[in-house]
């Protein structure tokens, strides 16, 4: 029940869509380091991820067989349905400057669903209007297990012409996050030159109460995330979670 | 988006190497500016220093120009992708990054300041290897952002240092452009900050030019010829890129009149072209 009323949410939220580049020289940079073949969790500014576990299924899809799709001349498709399901179930542990601060599991569900015809226009599905693409996370502090953080996203995978954005809800808080152009701070050093140089990102922005509080570069080779000072505790734990299941996840789409 | 892209360089060389194109300045602002013609932009680089008007920098010092490219997830999926996967033709998702950082004095013999700067290009390509010899490969920019960056610190007591941003950001989802002659549609905006005082730096896009010979020429498409400097909506210069030049405001104060010129060579001393640029 508690999903369904945060992915009515998440709708209620796809009306607000930003397109400008947002400008938040504010926020402090970040650099995350692991997330690679070596060391597969990460860790940015006092967080760091532990314990990473994925799901064996996250590394299969299952697809429909459809006969239809068989009809090729010369290796073209007269008519292809593309039905398939991925998954990416994965779960860690966030600490703060080596204590536990929270427990994150994740299910993330891709639903394809393409069909192309060759000999007639194609319509919204061929372009992925009917694709299913949602990310469920549940975020439970260790300062207070009753009270979890709700993570919903939506079109992570970009398979739809539609922005990519989520929601994190804990009772009436209420933190979103969109992939926008950010300019943002590449340098927080402060006895640094770099300090007032700023660059325009791929992020996703967090946003909460109008305000922006965070961000995390979309791109792998940007290795940066930024962060508020003096935000409340619990908003920082949800967030820094939020920023770690943005750079776990994968890319189900296939 | 890129073949557009090198027709309308050729076809910019092409008229440019028989004259040299200028901004037409209206007679509004010229006649109240002082132009000074920037040297020092062509011919040998190492030990570059520019000259314009009492304005003159020291040797520019610059770090390596950097680019790496690496494989990654798409961060939207196109129409391209979509009927390459359909035909089994394989397509790669590229994002490259290229950096370069300089740094220089500029001085007009009262005031000095120090400008440090960095130009940074993050690209996402689609890469379609079709292995067929009449079709060939293709690459497609999805997206791709562009910022220039300069601190400009005036060598002067309780002076606040300024922040410069230039940038361009291209989508591929949000471009208009349908026809031929249709450039992308490129969000552009560019400021100069010292938390108090704000310039607004406008990239100028133009079709009208005038040729060496004063006679005023047309370009088919907008091209960029340079940029405009707003203080409250007033003008209070005007860079001129494709003729080398600056149209400084001659009622400005001088230590404005040091960050105007510390904005024109920095912009000036880019190496680095965004795809728009």
């Amino acid at each position: 029940m508690k999903r369904l009323l945060i992915f009515l949410l998440l709708i209620v939220f796809s009306a607000s869509s930003k397109a400008q580049v947002q400008k938040a020289a504010t926020l402090q940079p970040q650099k995350i380091s692991g997330g690679n073949l070596f060391k597969r969790n990460i860790s940015f500014s006092d967080f760091q991820t532990k314990k990473l576990g994925r799901s064996i299924g996250s590394f299969f899809s299952t697809r429909a067989i459809v006969p239809a799709n068989l009809l090729r001349i010369e290796g073209i498709p007269l008519y292809h349905k593309d039905k398939r399901r991925s998954k990416d179930h994965f779960h860690f542990d966030l600490c703060q400057n080596g204590s536990f601060a929270a427990y994150v599991e994740v299910e993330a569900i891709m639903l394809q669903n393409e069909t192309f015809r060759l000999f007639s226009k194609q319509d919204s599905s061929f372009f992925g209007k009917a694709n299913t693409d949602l990310l469920l996370a549940s975020i439970q502090p260790s300062a207070d297990t009753t009270s979890w953080w709700e993570v919903a996203a939506w079109n992570l995978n970009a398979s739809k012409d539609e922005s990519q954005r989520g929601v994190i809800k804990q009772g009436d808080k209420v933190i979103s996050f969109e992939k926008a152009p950010m300019l943002l701070r590449e340098n927080g050093d402060q006895n640094s030159i770099d300090t007032l140089f700023s660059n325009i990102y791929m992020a996703y922005q967090f946003r909460y109460r109008g305000e922006t509080i965070g961000a995390v570069a979309y791109k792998e080779s940007d290795r940066l995330c930024w962060m508020k000072k003096g935000v409340d505790k619990s908003i920082e734990t949800a967030i820094a979670s939020t920023i770690s299941i943005l750079r776990l996840r994968r890319n189900i789409y296939k | 988006m890129k073949k557009i892209f090198y027709f309308l360089l050729a076809a910019v060389l092409l008229i440019t190497s028989c004259s040299t194109p200028k901004l037409a300045i209206p007679e509004q602002f010229s006649s109240v500016a002082q132009k000074m013609s920037i040297k020092g932009l062509n011919g040998w680089m190492i030990n570059q220093k520019l000259t314009f008007g009492t304005y003159k920098t020291s040797k520019v010092k610059r770090g390596w120009n950097t680019t790496t490219s690496r494989q990654e997830q798409s961060s939207d999926v196109t129409t391209e992708e979509r009927i390459a996967k359909l035909f089994n033709v394989k397509s790669t998702n590229t994002n490259s990054n290229q950096k370069q950082k300089y740094q220089y004095s500029i001085e007009d013999g009262n005031q000095v300041a120090e400008v440090f700067c960095s130009e940074r290009m993050s690209a996402e390509e689609l890469q379609v290897f079709t292995n067929n010899r009449w079709l060939g490969d293709f690459s497609q920019t999805k997206n791709y952002q562009y910022s220039f960056t300069a601190a400009i610190l005036p060598m002067k007591i309780n002076e606040e240092p300024w922040q410069l941003v230039v940038y361009n950001n291209y989508d591929k989802r949000k471009d208009t452009a349908r026809k031929f002659f249709d450039l992308p549609y490129v969000e552009e905006e560019g400021f100069a900050t010292n938390g108090k005082d704000t310039i607004q730096v406008k990239p100028l896009r133009v079709k009208n030019i005038t040729s060496k010979d004063g006679k005023e020429r047309q370009f088919p498409v907008k091209i960029l010829g340079g940029y405009e400097l707003r203080i409250d909506g007033g003008v209070i210069g005007v860079i001129d890129t494709m003729g080398h030049a600056l149209w400084i405001y001659k009622d400005l104060d001088e230590p404005t009149k040091l960050i105007v010129a510390s904005i024109c060579s920095a912009l000036m001393l880019r190496k680095i072209q965004d795809v728009n640029g």
